[in-house]
């Protein structure tokens, strides 16, 4: 008995018991925080002091030149016409990906057999690294050996090969449709997530209501995923005026300057003209933009915050007169009979070959471009660069494969197909690391957030880290460029690892936090009856329990780092520390046809692991994205 | 208004069949209830009626009108749901209008159904309100005034008082009883509690596995159940289910229980039953009175009283089997007391030791 005593006095002064109770969400919160203030809030602080400053080229000192450079750039017509091509873009990216999403969501949100498979296979698309998505979809726009001009000719659509990327209007509404196809499954799942929080007897009450699908579709779905859709609308906007892998993959700004969108336009100031204060500029009104965005979308789908106020019941319920006699009298309703084009058996049997049809849509949609990038990776270089161009190729090698994963082996590999190894060993350890800080990190302070953010740091610290999430990453790729210029961390995964955690930090705080809300609050009061002191329950209650959320910030944070590209490009020079999405660029960088071949061995091997987490593990990226989200 | 009837219903998901040839009539202006514990088919046989699910076989008529094929808001329906299923973004007054725009009623008629309405059940005040701004019990009045507001030939209502507490679910269901019977609507009610289902219905339809069990009005489904099944599931505490030989012998049913006999008058049985075999003996707490004379006695010793206020349970032991039966909670029972008590022969029933059928 004394003994036990004695042990349960031990364990309550174990490590919570050297500070006060109410300073554990705040040493939970403080490592999160920050890592966010040194790798995002320092940045942006540095990059508005560059803004205001310029690079002297002879002295090599830094300059204070206030607004100049603002002065400079915002009234001229390239600014202008950069900033028109952005809002298109992101009008088009936006609209488009929510149309698709939500009809991916639609459908995969019925039941049916192979439903998980066709989850999986919309999922294809977003797991893919932007830079390997357009690599891929360059081939298949190409004006000579393309096959798209192929599918288009031989269906006598065409007379003869469109040149895609020779029209200004065509290119860029070439890389807006890649941003859809890129983006749309990001969009379907956290519909899908929304769709499937709504409860079925809505529907069912709406149904006997007499509302039609459509009618139910505006009613009922959307007002209910408005949370969700504020999210989808914030996060595409921003990665559209964000997108720069896929311009630098596929149009590099051009032809002329007609895809010349903010973030090329920042990046070309930046690093190809290094006129870095000017380059600043452009990105910090990019992240103005971003922010008065979110903002505004706020304002649009919530333009009054709920008066939350709940009644108590009166105990005495209705009063009595009420129900003495029936005084009022209700009016019969006729029902109203629709007409209706055919039977319901007739309409029951087109709903269905409607609906099929549709899943096969969306099927060769997702998958019918990631099918052709394995067909090429398989395809002599020699054959590739056929004209006319063929759908199918004659014979099929394993020597694309042979020359990027064993370069020493027998034969030549060129230069870069050597590369490719060391770099997919390179994008390995760093999102190794990256996966481990983050889940750590945002696993500690989500449950601070989750279980006791109500006081005024707690709250406003939260804010800060979501308005972290809406600043676009290539402003702070400046700051952190010349900070790890003087620090000699240029060209090292160490780099990487820090600028990636900028990226993935609020975001995977933010899913844990949704994770942790969802979680009955008496587990881990229970174990604490049952002995354990507040952070031994965490460890051996909370965060076993919390596996899929674990799961899913896992699975985020690792998408996110092996897919990265521009800080790769950065703050990366040299094969030591590349990671493969630089490597593969760096194919299109040289332009050797004899590696074409191994270019798109090298994408496959690039998309494959992405491509199998999202499959094996897409539940609970759904169940990730609704307990993240929703609890907004 | 109309009358609603099953006829021959089945409905099946894949290989699992929810429900299996029910046959039930209801007249106009009857209130009845599907009673049965959850996984019975009780639900999917409202969701059938309500249009919501498709049936496999067989038709539903509302009066003579055949509804099988029809959708939902045509067969002139309104359901209460058991979450109440109220639009989070619509205010009370929207919630109860939606259903009357969506068949496109004229926007004067709108305003006055839902006044009329609002003003039966007393929800007035809150028309501007939301969902999330009222109580449980007023969440669910809202819910019942829009299935009012329609007017409609026939109520659904599954499991509407599931969610509320104890003292508030007892005033609303006198008020549910009271509201159908003024407005003289036919209303369909599912529920698992069987004494919601005593209390509020003409008929009770009891059902287990999607096949009805009985069919019948409340004391009728209580006193004289059709089988074991529906004998314990009805009553409240369950009926006594004992193991006993019976035979007739000398103008009187025998019935042995481990070391009791007791004698029976033989109208006991529903038929005629062959002599001596085994059956199963039930008799409710109720008609087991501790002390009281009884038309048969039994001998048993005190283990547990439990007084709940206007009569004590006691449950007994009675030659190695358990008995729970009533007393005056006057009467000082102590634990380990050997007491008698009386039977009324009426009100024991005998069950086939197979088919759990009345005997």
């Amino acid at each position: 008995m004394s003994e036990i005593v004695a042990r349960s006095a031990w364990r309550r002064r174990g490590i919570t018991g050297l500070v006060p109770q109410r300073w554990l969400p705040v040493l939970l919160v403080l490592p999160a925080l920050t890592v966010v203030f040194l790798v995002i809030g320092l940045p942006l602080v540095y990059s508005l002091k560059m803004s205001l400053e310029r690079l002297n080229v002879l002295t090599q000192r830094w300059v204070f030149v206030g607004l100049q450079n603002y002065l400079d750039i915002l009234p001229s017509g390239e600014f202008l016409a950069a900033f028109g091509r952005t809002a298109y873009f992101a009008v088009v990216t936006v609209l488009g990906g929510l149309i698709v999403g939500m009809v991916m969501a639609l459908v995969l949100n019925t039941r049916f057999a192979g439903r998980g498979l066709l989850r999986s296979v919309v999922l294809i698309p977003w797991a893919m690294s932007p830079v390997a998505v357009g690599i891929l979809w360059n081939w298949i726009f190409n004006g000579d050996y393309g096959p798209l001009n192929a599918v288009l000719l031989d269906l006598h659509l065409i007379r003869q090969p469109v040149h895609w990327f020779g029209s200004g209007t065509l290119a860029f509404n070439a890389v807006a449709l890649v941003q859809i196809w890129n983006q749309a499954p990001l969009t379907c799942l956290l519909l899908l997530a929304g769709l499937q929080s709504v409860p079925d007897n809505l529907h069912r009450a709406a149904r006997i209501d007499g509302a039609r699908a459509v009618q139910r579709f505006i009613h009922i779905t959307v007002p209910w995923i408005k949370v969700m859709l504020l999210l989808v609308l914030i996060l595409t906007t921003i990665n559209a005026i964000m997108a720069f892998d896929l311009f630098w993959v596929m149009t590099r700004g051009g032809p002329g300057s007609a895809t010349t969108v903010f973030s090329w336009m920042g990046y070309a100031y930046a690093f190809q003209f290094f006129q870095f204060g000017q380059g600043a500029a452009i990105l910090y009104v990019l992240t103005i933009v971003c922010l008065i965005l979110a903002a505004g979308y706020l304002l649009l789908l919530f333009p009054k915050a709920a008066r939350a106020r709940t009644d108590e019941e009166s105990p005495a319920g209705p009063t009595r007169d009420h129900h003495g006699v029936a005084r009022v009298t209700l009016g019969v309703i006729p029902t109203k009979h629709r007409q209706a084009l055919f039977s319901p058996r007739t309409r029951r049997v087109l709903a269905a070959i409607g609906w099929w049809l549709l899943c096969a849509v969306i099927v060769v949609w997702s998958l019918a471009p990631f099918i052709w990038l394995v067909i090429m990776s398989f395809t002599p270089s020699a054959q590739l660069l056929r004209s006319p161009p063929a759908l199918v190729p004659h014979s099929i090698t394993f020597e694309n494969y042979r020359s990027v994963l064993f370069p020493s082996g027998i034969g030549a590999s060129s230069v870069q197909a050597k590369r490719v190894p060391y770099s997919i060993w390179n994008s390995a350890v760093v999102a190794f690391w990256v996966t481990i800080i983050n889940v750590a990190l945002g696993a500690l302070a989500g449950y601070a957030y989750a279980t006791s953010g109500r006081g005024r740091f707690m709250r406003s610290s939260l804010w800060a880290l979501m308005i972290t999430r809406m600043t676009p990453s290539l402003t702070l790729i400046l700051p952190f460029f010349i900070v790890f210029r003087s620090l000699d961390l240029l060209d090292t995964r160490t780099a990487l690892v820090i600028a990636y955690c900028s990226l993935i930090l609020p975001l995977s705080t933010w899913i844990m936090r949704g994770y942790f809300e969802g979680m009955p609050p008496n587990l881990e009061r229970a174990a604490m009856v049952d002995g354990c002191t507040r952070l031994s329950a965490i460890f051996k209650i909370v965060l076993p329990v919390a596996r899929p959320g674990l799961m899913a910030t896992a699975i985020f944070s690792f998408l996110v780092s092996w897919n990265e590209f521009i800080f790769a490009l950065i703050l990366t020079e040299t094969p030591k520390s590349q990671t493969i999405p630089v490597t593969i660029a760096g194919f299109l960088a040289q332009l050797r046809f004899y590696d074409y071949g191994p270019m798109f061995a090298a994408s496959v091997l690039a998309v494959l692991p992405p491509v199998l987490v999202a499959l094996l593990f897409q539940r609970y990226l759904v169940s990730g994205m609704l307990s993240g989200s929703l609890k907004g | 208004m109309a009358s609603v009837s099953l006829s021959r219903v089945r409905k099946s998901f894949g290989s699992v069949v929810a429900i299996d040839s029910l046959d039930i009539e209801v007249k106009d202006g009857q209130f009845l209830t599907l009673l049965g514990p959850s996984g019975c088919g009780k639900s999917t046989a409202l969701s059938c009626i309500a249009g919501l699910e498709t049936l496999s076989s067989g038709r539903i008529l509302f009066g003579d009108r055949d509804i099988t094929a029809l959708e939902p808001h045509e067969r002139d329906v309104a359901m209460v749901f058991q979450d109440y299923a109220l639009y989070p973004h619509m205010s009370v007054r929207q919630n109860m209008s939606f259903g009357l725009r969506q068949q496109g009623v004229a926007r004067g008629t709108v305003e006055q159904q839902v006044a009329a309405a609002a003003e039966l059940l007393g929800l007035t005040a809150l028309l501007d309100r939301r969902p999330v701004e009222l109580s449980g019990g007023q969440r669910q009045r809202v819910a019942v005034g829009r299935a009012v507001v329609r007017n409609p030939a026939v109520f659904l209502m599954d499991e509407p008082l599931s969610n509320l507490d104890a003292g508030l679910r007892i005033r609303t269901r006198t008020e549910i009883k009271r509201l159908q019977r003024d407005l003289g609507t036919t209303c369909i009610f599912v529920t698992h509690d069987q004494e919601e289902a005593m209390v509020l219905s003409d008929l009770i339809a009891v059902m287990r596995a999607g096949k009805l069990q009985q069919l019948g009005p409340p004391m009728s489904v209580f006193r004289d159940p059709t089988n074991l099944f529906v004998a314990s599931f009805i009553g409240s505490p369950a009926m006594n289910i004992l193991e006993a030989t019976v035979e007739l012998a000398d103008n009187a049913l025998v019935c042995r229980m481990a070391d009791q006999v007791l004698r029976l008058p033989p109208n006991v049985l529903r038929h005629p039953a062959p002599p001596a075999r085994r059956v199963l003996f039930g008799v409710r707490p109720t008609d087991v009175v501790v002390q009281a004379p009884g038309d048969a006695q039994l001998f048993g010793q005190v283990s547990l009283v439990e007084p709940v206020g206007p009569l004590a349970y006691v449950d007994l032991e009675v030659g190695g089997f358990p008995l729970k039966a009533t007393a005056d909670p006057d009467l000082a029972l102590s634990v380990g007391e050997r007491v008698a008590v009386g039977l009324t022969a009426g009100r024991v029933y005998l069950f086939d030791l197979e088919s759990e059928n009345r005997l």
